[in-house]
């Protein structure tokens, strides 16, 4: 899901996602750099991300992943889950308070 | 391909882009570029890690772990080569026994004719009174010929004829073929020309078209061959072309060397004949658009009995044409091959239950294999266990050991294949010596297509089993004790042993009842005595301007034969013993009210009987030698006799069937019942007339030459074929002993006894070492039980009986199992078993005791390992 929210930003190269990854969690989350890739790859077979070749800012040849039209329903999905999930732990929570 | 190429530099670009961009972010913050690459690869952690992991998520995943499972597999099996050796020729074993099996029953009774469309080809033959199948005077296809019904028409038969090639006589088999033939079938020549109606034509101008076979064999494929003269049968013929190479005949299994117009087949003596002339042959039709089997056999009811009155040969006097006109035309699909044909009707229920036995051989590999699979995979649980434990996937472990047991099948397979190819060869070798048939038998798309599907049936097979047992480990769990597990593992082994047993048995009993049958049909008393006798099969040399052989020429062989060394007496006989070609007449006695007997008749001379120990009971032999009396006579054998009124026969007067020279035949003696032909050995004391050689000149040619020796004289083949060469009209075509010629009339038998017998005991030996496994590993898992028994009394026999009854439950169930298949497969045998019951209960009984006394033998050495062990030493254990 994260990977999602960040592609939705707009297309990116995976060294990208995985600077912004490293920002957005304050470096919370230390994930192996290289495990990045299988998971992209992954998300681009099941079809949620698009991949492209495109010219990046050094001016040399990048794969840059936006995310499809189902990437973004799966994201929508995610998001509504989590945030269910979320509101009933913290009604727990406050129940048991 | 390029599409991985092409993904892995996709991949490689972007991995390392990644690190480069890293690298130079931390150059930018001052690092020496060296160290910041070093930093920037190790927070990565491992590049080739990565593409591995990328790789897995798409396309060739499947193929990739593939490639590492067979790795695996190959160092599993390299781990353990005796298990890997032993399942490799095991499966070899059985698969190359189907093979074979299946190679000859296609050559024989599957492939198709090699012509055009042979599905729309209907085979027509006449029968006589007692059905048996007969070709029809080649006349009376001029009325096929007129049907709209047929698109096309064919007359043939195999004539087999001397033929010279390059000053060499051999016997040639050529097809005689109605010039419509080759239309008819679609037939095209790979060189010159096939011929024409016109010159379908008997005069002195001959026509011959080789087979692509002798084309290659007899001329090396010589392509100058038009025009060339051949001696075939006593006249030359020009050759004018070469058939394409699929056609081999028109019978099933057959090689032909050549096609002859049948107009212009050779006869002896050239009969003086110029224009169309007929031969007994059989016919082939091709069904025009639209028209059944069903419309062809209404039109033939019709259009049958103009084709027997309109076509009879035009030499029969008014009895034979009327019981000609008695004959019914019949017709059968010929896609597969003309029928009726003597091999299919000798060798088609031994061929079927030869297959029959190999795949009962298949199923006992299998199911061994299994048991050694499951065997081990009890050995290898903590392994498989492990795995599923490290969070393998049932189906990736069940895939890796399947490969295993794939690698095992396919070297089998490749074993098989050249085990098959190898008795395909000594069978061919054989069927050719013995039969004078040349198959080709050799492996070809059919029987690859055959071993593929066996191949995948028994990787099937095996997986299935591996899959059942993964799944119960993996049920089990590791954190289960082990005696769980193995308790499983043991239990699917007995199973499968229990099994074993069943089909071994069915082996054993099927290979005692044909061991049985053979032992029966060698003590039949044939009433024939072979001790030193000698056969010889004399062929007229057909030589342009060449004369019959005649009584004098005979008289004349007779004494140079018996100035032989050695030799103690000579005669003739219209044909050798055992003889399986024989077939019957109609004999009928001319007084009294007798019924018609379907007999054998046979010329022979007077020293013939005696030679083969055939006893005159009644009446006189012949008398004298090279007699021809006013009235010709006969001997008729006791069975026959029998049914005529017992000895008052004699003086009477028989007729066999329309013989010119057979009706009127004077009873002259009775001898002793005696089965000169095995055409059918279930067929004992047989009705026979013997009539008189010397009287019977149309019976002379192809006769046999009988030869009495001395006891312990050895007969060189060469003498007695010098001797009869010397005087110029007749060579030898085979010389054998008797005893030769009753073994290969009855090889089928002896040969199915064999195989099913040796499989049978390879059987047993699989069951023997399965339970041997199983006990032996009963008694290493059960060792501290055994000491602690032991250090409390308990007595050698107890111990033993504590091994063996682990596997009694196995083998009874088994046997039970066993003998109720042997009683299925026995009464699909009881074609082809002579002389015992195909449920014999004492040979039933005796096949299950041999398995028991196997079964014990394996457990006796378990049971000895368990009575040696040390109770310190097995509680020290505990």
């Amino acid at each position: 899901m994260l990977i999602l929210k960040i592609v939705e930003l707009g297309p990116v190269h995976g060294y990208g996602i995985s600077q912004r990854i490293q920002r957005i969690s304050k470096d919370a989350l230390q994930v192996r750099q290289g495990s990045l890739y299988p998971a992209l790859h992954r998300l681009e077979k099941r079809g949620w991300l698009k991949a492209e070749w495109g010219e990046s800012d050094a001016g040399r040849q990048s794969k840059f992943y936006s995310l499809s039209t189902e990437g973004r329903r799966q994201l929508r999905r995610e998001r509504e889950s989590w945030e269910r999930l979320a509101g009933a732990v913290g009604l727990i929570l406050k129940t048991v308070e | 391909m390029p599409w991985k190429r092409k993904y892995e530099a996709q991949l490689d670009a972007e991995l390392r882009e990644h690190v480069e961009r890293q690298a130079a972010e931390y150059v930018a913050q001052g690092m020496l570029p060296e160290e910041a690459r070093r930093k920037a690869l190790a927070e990565f952690g491992g590049v080739e890690l990565a593409k591995e992991e990328c790789r897995d998520v798409n396309a060739w995943r499947v193929v990739a772990p593939l490639g590492r499972d067979l790795k695996h597999a190959v160092r599993a099996l390299r781990k353990s080569p005796v298990f890997a050796l032993v399942a490799v020729l095991v499966l070899g074993f059985a698969i190359g026994a189907n093979l074979t099996a299946f190679t000859w029953v296609d050559a024989l009774f599957l492939r198709l004719l090699p012509v055009d469309k042979p599905d729309e080809l209907v085979q027509i033959w006449s029968t006589n009174a007692t059905g048996d199948q007969l070709n029809t005077f080649s006349k009376a296809i001029e009325v096929l010929r007129s049907e709209p019904m047929f698109s096309g028409t064919c007359a043939f038969e195999e004539v087999a004829q001397p033929t010279e090639i390059d000053g060499v006589m051999r016997t040639v088999v050529g097809e005689a073929m109605s010039w419509d033939c080759f239309r008819a079938l679609g037939l095209r020549t790979q060189l010159g020309r096939v011929y024409t109606q016109a010159e379908d034509f008997r005069s002195e101008d001959r026509v011959i078209v080789l087979s692509d076979a002798l084309w290659r064999d007899g001329f090396g494929a010589d392509r100058g061959i038009l025009g060339r003269q051949i001696r075939y049968g006593g006249a030359m013929y020009t050759v004018i072309g070469v058939m394409e190479p699929r056609f081999t005949g028109l019978n099933p299994g057959a090689s032909i060397g050549l096609i002859v117009p049948v107009s212009q087949v050779p006869q002896f003596p050239e009969p003086a004949i110029r224009g169309p002339f007929n031969i007994w042959a059989y016919f082939l039709v091709r069904r025009a658009t639209g028209v059944t089997l069903e419309q062809v056999r209404a039109r033939l009811a019709v259009v049958g009995p103009r084709m027997l009155d309109e076509g009879a040969p035009p030499f029969y006097n008014a009895p034979q044409r009327r019981d000609y006109a008695t004959r019914k035309i019949v017709a059968a699909p010929a896609g597969s091959g003309t029928d009726g044909k003597w091999f299919s009707r000798r060798f088609g229920a031994p061929l079927y239950a030869f297959w029959g036995i190999c795949g009962l051989v298949l199923g006992v590999a299998c199911v061994s294999l299994a048991t050694l699979l499951v065997a081990r995979g009890v050995a290898r649980r903590k392994e498989i266990v492990v795995r599923l434990a490290l969070g393998g996937s049932r189906l990736a472990i069940s895939r890796l050991l399947a490969f295993e047991g794939a690698l095992l099948v396919l070297g089998g397979a490749a074993i098989g294949a050249a085990l098959a190819r190898f008795a395909n060869q000594f069978v061919a070798a054989r069927a050719s010596e013995t039969f004078r048939l040349t198959f080709r038998a050799g492996l070809d798309l059919r029987a690859g297509l055959l071993l593929m599907g066996l191949v995948a049936t028994v990787i099937a097979i095996l997986s299935l089993v591996i899959a059942w047992q993964v799944r119960r480990f993996g049920n089990a769990g590791l954190s289960q004790n082990e005696r769980g597990t193995t308790a499983a593992g043991t239990r699917s082994q007995k199973l499968l042993l229990g099994a074993q047993v069943a089909l071994t048995l069915t082996l054993v009993c099927t290979g005692g009842l044909l061991a049985a049958s053979i032992r029966h049909l060698y003590q039949l008393d044939l009433g024939i005595r072979t001790r030193d006798l000698f056969f010889a099969q004399l062929r007229t040399d057909p030589a342009p301007g060449g004369r019959r052989p005649e009584n004098q020429y005979f008289a004349e062989l007779r004494d140079r034969i018996q100035a032989l060394p050695g030799v103690t007496g000579a005669a003739f006989s219209e044909v050798a013993p055992f003889w399986t070609f024989t077939h019957t007449e109609r004999t009928s006695l001319l007084e009294g009210p007798a019924p018609e007997i379907d007999a054998l008749a046979i010329a022979v001379d007077d020293p013939a009987l005696g030679l083969l120990g055939i006893p005159i009971l009644a009446g006189d032999g012949f008398r004298g030698f090279g007699v021809a009396s006013s009235e010709p006579f006969a001997i008729v054998t006791r069975s026959l006799a029998d049914r005529f009124g017992g000895d008052s026969v004699i003086g009477k007067h028989v007729r066999v069937a329309n013989f010119l020279t057979m009706q009127r035949l004077r009873v002259v003696g009775i001898s002793g019942n005696a089965q000169f032909g095995l055409a059918n050995p279930e067929e004992r004391e047989p009705p026979t007339v013997f009539v008189n050689f010397w009287e019977q000149s149309r019976r002379q040619a192809f006769s046999a030459l009988l030869v009495k020796t001395a006891a312990g004289v050895s007969l060189s083949g060469n003498a007695v074929a010098g001797a009869v060469r010397s005087l110029g009209r007749e060579y030898v075509g085979e010389f054998r002993t008797v005893d030769h010629a009753k073994d290969d009339a009855l090889i089928e038998n002896t040969a199915l006894a064999f195989v099913s017998g040796g499989f049978g005991a390879f059987a047993l030996v699989l069951a023997a070492a399965g339970l041997f496994g199983l006990l032996n590993y009963h008694v290493a898992t059960r060792v501290p039980e055994i000491g602690v028994r032991m250090a409390l009394g308990a007595e050698p026999s107890d111990l033993r009986w504590l091994v063996v009854r682990e596997m009694l439950p196995i083998v009874a169930a088994g046997s039970a199992a066993g003998l109720v298949l042997a009683f299925a497969v026995g009464s699909t045998l009881s074609g082809v078993v002579y002389g015992i019951g195909a449920h014999d209960p004492a040979l039933l009984a005796a096949s299950a005791i041999a398995l028991l006394a196997t079964a014990l033998l394996a457990a006796w050495v378990p049971a000895q390992r368990a009575v040696r062990i040390d109770p310190v030493e097995a509680l020290r254990q505990e």
